[in-house]
């Protein structure tokens, strides 16, 4: 009987052996876990200024290690407060069903390192809003699936969480659906987020959104004044549904100690929105600051040098030392997880490689009552 | 069968008698024709799969170019009003090479993708840096300017062939710059020991040079033109550190404009016109 020859039978069982060595690497690299990352024990941020805080990005942070890298940086500058944001679209995709696994990273990590979490959460889902409409527009009949999902989060991160952010910058046409600005909507929206988060969690401090500092006037079309919004929510009764308020407190091309001007924006408009709050017998309620801050891009009208903005960041923690009603300044922001292609890069701490910047530096500085490497009077 | 009957059909009842398909024919026939000359060229762009940006520009023989006019020497507005800069230079020739008359549309820098979208204009040429994150929305050219990180030396440098020839050099970069933050990402990553000079504030880095504190300095190319031009004893020298690829942006569907736009930069990179464009804006204008 013949016996079939391959005229390249080495070269037939080379590229056979080959093959099934690739095919064994992949099973293999499959069959490994991915990077094991620890949360590990629990750490305690050392800081002479407890008020000073960070919002962080990890919203679009896929990998756990760059996560827990990104909280313990923060801690590490001595910031005890971070800001994070949680769309709610991204974990109900569906109504009911929720995915909790990046929201549990994120807060496994922070909570580890000793950092204390404020949860700013909204983006509405596709299922709760018409289509042709962004991710911004919700509609007065879906406030309940809204406030079902903030109690849904309060529950589960109780404990954990005790600081939730009601949307975002509902003064912005663009935060509101390309609407006019609403602010009696918006009083019905925290109303209903706020009796179901406390039902809940009891504990849960239920804060009103941040709103864009902005002087524009009644009938703009992309805006209204934060002072204007802020007083029409407490005329239509929002003062009853908020354990506290966020501000967004940006310093421009202005030192932070800038005297406050209700026509112009400057990092001591905080003082204008606290003013709004005294007059509406709001005094009790505390101000968080959950965005603030200066940019150094050159190419940005608004920005100022990098060493100007160590400077007036540093005066600005140094200021909210003297406000008793401020509890938090959480500086806008930490880190990107890849580059903006925007002057949004230069309000960053860290770059995406995690390089500390200077201003990351100095913060560390002042929190740890260090002498600074860069900065001088 | 009575055949007088046949004979006395009127022509409409004929038609009736036609099956449904063939009876409604030049009705429909006519709804489309109808339909075609109402939509009009888009619709003939549709089905000949022209690029309908370019289209629009020919059909109104104006081309609307975004710039954010507030970066010189790239674009900006002088005391009379007008629109200067290298990026309206090459605007406008770009104009001449389509036919096409151009108006410049003012934006701020971090709205031009969006003022592309809501058609506010058809092209952007605006120092704009290639970002491979958007090239799913948006069609790019190729780049016509790299603004990158460069270094720069007086008598020193001359000897620098890679980034590890700067150990132990010392290097003047702007407290927080670009160029600082590449510094220190290669000493954490290369174990590169540059002994750094920080300053404040771009004008301290050349004086850095002169007074011999430093070596070298970082700074973008742009920036380093301008140095050069104020001062004949400085040069560029090794390698670019890092690539910031200036280059235009249309709509994705724009196909036909950006291979036009690369034909032309092509054109004008072999003919020298860039270079003169760079000449006149990133080191003429720069001068004393």
């Amino acid at each position: 009987m013949p016996t079939f020859r391959h005229p390249n039978r080495w070269r037939l069982i080379r590229r056979t052996a080959l093959a099934l060595g690739l095919v064994g690497c992949v099973a293999v690299l499959n069959v490994l876990p991915q990077k094991l990352v620890m949360v590990g024990p629990p750490q305690i941020v050392e800081t002479l200024h407890p008020k000073v805080g960070v919002h962080t990005r990890l919203t679009d942070e896929v990998e756990a290690w760059k996560i827990q890298r990104t909280c313990e940086m923060v801690r590490q500058m001595g910031s005890p407060w971070i800001v994070e944001y949680f769309p709610w679209g991204y974990y109900e995709s569906s109504k009911g069903r929720y995915d909790w696994s990046h929201p549990d990273l994120v807060i496994d990590h922070a909570t580890a390192q000793g950092l204390t979490v404020l949860a700013r959460i909204d983006f509405v889902p596709e299922w709760a809003r018409p289509e042709d409409t962004t991710f911004r527009h919700l509609d007065a009949d879906h406030y309940g699936d809204y406030a079902a999902f903030v109690a849904a989060f309060a529950a589960r991160y109780a404990g954990r969480v005790e600081h939730l952010i009601i949307w975002n910058e509902p003064n912005l046409s663009f935060e509101w659906g390309y609407r006019p600005p609403d602010p009696e909507a918006y009083t019905e929206l925290l109303r209903q987020a706020y009796l179901a988060a406390k039902e809940a969690n009891p504990d849960v401090e239920v804060l009103m959104a941040g709103l864009a500092p902005t002087t524009a006037p009644e009938g703009n079309p992309w805006g209204l004044d934060d002072l204007i919004f802020l007083q029409r929510v407490y005329d239509a009764g929002g003062g009853e549904w908020m354990d506290g308020l966020a501000v967004h407190a940006y310093g421009l091309t202005f030192p932070a100690d800038e005297p406050p001007d209700p026509s112009q924006i400057n990092f001591r408009r905080a003082e204008l929105t606290r003013e709004v709050m005294v007059a509406n017998g709001a005094g009790d309620v505390p101000i968080y600051i959950t965005e603030g801050g200066w940019n150094d891009n050159p190419r940005w009208t608004k920005a100022v040098r990098p060493y100007q903005r160590i400077g007036y960041t540093l005066q600005a923690y140094e200021l909210a030392e003297s406000w008793p009603w401020c509890e938090a300044v959480c500086m806008w922001v930490m880190r990107f997880p890849w580059p903006q292609s925007t002057h949004q890069d230069s309000y960053a701490f860290v770059t995406p490689e995690f390089i500390p910047k200077p201003i990351y530096v100095e913060v560390g500085h002042y929190a740890h009552g260090e002498p600074y490497e860069y900065w001088s009077e | 069968m009575p055949t007088a009957n046949r004979t006395n059909t009127g022509l409409s009842e004929r038609i009736r008698a036609l099956p449904a398909s063939i009876r409604l024919a030049p009705s429909i026939a006519a709804a489309v024709f109808a339909l075609f000359l109402w939509l009009g060229e888009p619709l003939s762009e549709l089905l000949t799969g022209q690029d309908p940006v370019l289209a629009r520009i020919e059909r109104s023989g104006v081309m609307r170019v975004g710039m954010d006019a507030n970066y010189p020497p790239f674009e900006w507005v002088d005391a009379q009003g007008q629109f200067q800069g290298y990026d309206v230079d090459l605007a406008r020739a770009l104009g001449e090479q389509l036919g096409v008359q151009v108006t410049l549309v003012d934006v701020h820098f971090d709205g031009l993708y969006d003022a592309l979208e809501a058609q506010r204009c058809d092209l952007i040429i605006s120092a704009l840096p290639h970002d491979p994150m958007m090239t799913r929305d948006l069609a790019y050219s190729r780049a016509y300017y790299d603004a990158g990180l460069v270094l720069v030396g007086s008598s020193g440098g001359a000897d620098i062939e890679t980034i590890e020839d700067l150990a132990g050099r010392s290097v003047a970069v702007e407290l927080g710059s670009e160029g600082h933050m590449l510094a220190r990402l290669w000493e954490r990553d290369k174990g590169l020991a540059i002994e750094l000079h920080v300053v404040r504030e771009p004008l301290e880095l050349v004086a850095s040079l002169q007074d011999s504190i430093a070596e070298l300095l970082i700074c973008d190319s742009v920036t380093a033109r301008g140095y050069l031009a104020q001062d004949p004893s400085l040069r560029i020298v090794g390698p670019m550190l890092s690539s910031e690829r200036y280059v235009i942006a249309a709509p994705i569907e724009a196909t036909e404009l950006i291979d036009r736009v690369d034909q032309a930069l092509d054109e004008w990179e072999a003919s020298g016109q860039l270079g003169a464009w760079e000449q006149r804006w990133l080191s003429e204008r720069a001068s004393p």
